[in-house]
């Protein structure tokens, strides 16, 4: 089944303005992974989440489908339900005094009844290791913990897809690994995760596909081990140092099976170097 | 070469936020010699930017002692070490406030009583390494997030001083923006500049870094050139650190030197099927 379809999508911030999407066309199936790399990401999520067009002044054209419903047809409230969206800074998505009431509140927003709420919290706190600082309040966490917290409350909402835009970019490495350890947890749950990051070696660890937008289009949307011979010599995307390697010592051909981690990398050369 | 004194002693430095508080730094004594490229590694939380921020006088110890250039930073203004250390931090915002371009990259050199024409010269020369000539009239929030932060280094480039901090100078940038950066500063280095970056990103350290210090708990944890910091993997993982995937496959390879970029991998990978 599909969770998200982008059909021909084109957005511009005003009537005047170079559009920052011009014709994007993208079909997310349920439980899928997929990765966002490169220009205008942020208003691509915020398209897939139904804050284009219903909160962001603009011209937009073109269908975006959420579960095979026209957003644009679409309550906020409705696609809230559905999809749900972790932001860069956690800081910007915790108001309340502890974890439980920030988890609480975002279940409130769209009438989650009170008697399922517990359940909910529970279950939240649970995927992403909280349990323990349910009652902690929200400014003696770390940022990994904030972040998690961001994370189930949007997952209270029983959100059938997920959307997250830059979600390590304020965390150290600590926060960084947690974060990535909960994604995993999820994929595995069967929700469908969207994710905008910086970091294509750490994506192509969880990704199904990656996803290259460059100039408003999508240059390419493909499984990550080919997305990196797609991308060897690019300025701008780092490859992972094993496949870096890899391809500077052995060349990029039709052929190549690239490693992407240590692990890979010790097969792939222990065949090679059986042949000397 | 003759040993010169280092140019920041740093002597069994304690330091709390509040008198009775707990300790952000418990004890830490740090040579850093002209001519270094530091870059330190550690958690948030664990003393990091605490540490550099007693490096220019913004803090001062709890006890112990930091020597700038053999001036006590406890008994030397701070304009005067601000001359010798400078510091930029994380957000560029958190340091420009003036109306143009120009006007913010001499305030610190005119603040400090530089002569005019030093002023001119080191304000030119400042935009110019970080390509900013041409923007002086323009007001730093009409520019980009990237070329606020090149005007943030910039400011700290025009004041000259010997050492000069970045804090996280390339969070969110894409590859070939964090290369330039770098590059720039490795020119930097060579000219003889010491370099330290606080960093989050252990391939960085890795590739440009000539030493890796890594602060744990308001300690001291490793400190050395990052082949033999790397081999620590028991220590780095207390504190979540783990080595370049690149160090790990040479290992893996039993690479007789372990590389730190992929380039290092790829020269050694050609010597040994040569040998």
């Amino acid at each position: 089944m599909e969770a998200i379809r982008l059909e021909n999508l084109i957005f511009k911030y005003n009537r005047k303005a170079e559009p920052v999407l011009k014709g994007i066309n993208i079909t997310v199936k349920q439980g899928e992974c997929i990765a966002i790399l490169g220009d205008s990401k942020t208003t691509l999520c915020m398209a897939m989440c139904g804050v284009i067009p219903h909160l962001i002044p603009g011209h937009m054209d073109g269908k975006v489908y959420i579960e095979g419903r026209d957003s644009a047809t679409m309550g906020v409230k409705d696609i809230a339900a559905k999809v749900g969206v972790v932001l860069q800074d956690p800081e910007n998505q915790s108001f309340n005094l502890n974890v439980e009431a920030d988890v609480v509140f975002a279940m409130e927003n769209i009438g989650v009844p009170p008697e399922e709420m517990e359940n909910r919290v529970q279950e939240a706190l649970e995927i992403v290791r909280m349990t323990p600082f349910r009652y902690t309040a929200s400014h003696q966490l770390s940022g990994g913990q904030k972040q998690r917290v961001a994370i189930a409350s949007v997952l209270a909402m029983k959100p059938q897809i997920l959307i997250l835009d830059e979600p390590t970019r304020e965390l150290d490495p600590m926060g960084r690994e947690e974060i990535f350890e909960v994604l995993g947890r999820l994929k595995k749950s069967g929700i469908t995760v969207i994710i905008v990051e910086n970091d294509p070696p750490r994506l192509a660890k969880i990704a199904d596909r990656m996803l290259l937008i460059r100039n408003g289009q999508i240059k390419y949307d493909v499984a990550p081990r080919q997305f990196f011979k797609y991308l060897y010599g690019d300025d701008r995307i780092k490859l992972p140092q094993v496949a870096q390697a890899y391809l500077d010592i052995f060349g990029l051909s039709e052929q190549t099976n690239l490693p992407m981690s240590v692990k890979e990398g010790v097969e792939m050369y222990g065949k090679i170097l059986s042949h000397y | 070469m003759e040993k010169s004194s280092p140019i920041i002693k740093v002597e069994d430095l304690t330091f709390s936020y509040r008198k009775g508080g707990s300790l952000v730094l418990k004890g830490i004594s740090l040579e850093i010699n002209q001519g270094d490229f530091i870059a330190i590694l550690g958690q948030n939380g664990s003393g990091k930017s605490t540490l550099v921020r007693h490096f220019n006088g913004l803090l001062q110890p709890t006890s112990g002692r930091v020597r700038v250039k053999e001036m006590d930073s406890k008994t030397t203004p701070v304009s005067k070490l601000a001359a010798s250390v400078g510091y930029v931090f994380q957000n560029p915002d958190h340091q420009i406030f003036c109306a143009s371009v120009w006007d913010e990259i001499t305030f610190g050199p005119k603040n400090l009583g530089y002569s005019k024409d030093a002023v001119e010269a080191n304000g030119r020369e400042a935009l110019e390494i970080m390509e900013l000539t041409g923007k002086e009239e323009r007001h730093p929030h009409s520019l980009s997030r990237g070329e606020r932060q090149r005007l943030a280094i910039a400011t700290v480039l025009a004041i000259k001083p010997d050492v000069i901090i970045l804090d996280e100078p390339t969070g969110g940038q894409d590859k070939a923006r964090t290369e330039k950066l770098m590059y720039i500063l490795k020119n930097l280095n060579e000219k003889g500049h010491t370099i330290i970056i606080i960093t989050h990103d252990i391939e960085l350290a890795a590739e440009y870094a000539k030493r890796v210090v890594v602060i744990f708990d308001g300690g001291l944890l490793l400190d050395g050139h990052p082949r033999d910091v790397f081999l620590e993997e028991e220590q780095l993982h207390q504190t979540f650190l783990t080595v370049p995937d690149i160090f790990a496959f040479s290992r893996a390879m039993q690479l007789k030197t372990p590389a730190l970029s992929p380039a290092e991998f790829v020269a050694e990978y050609k010597k040994m099927k040569l040998a």
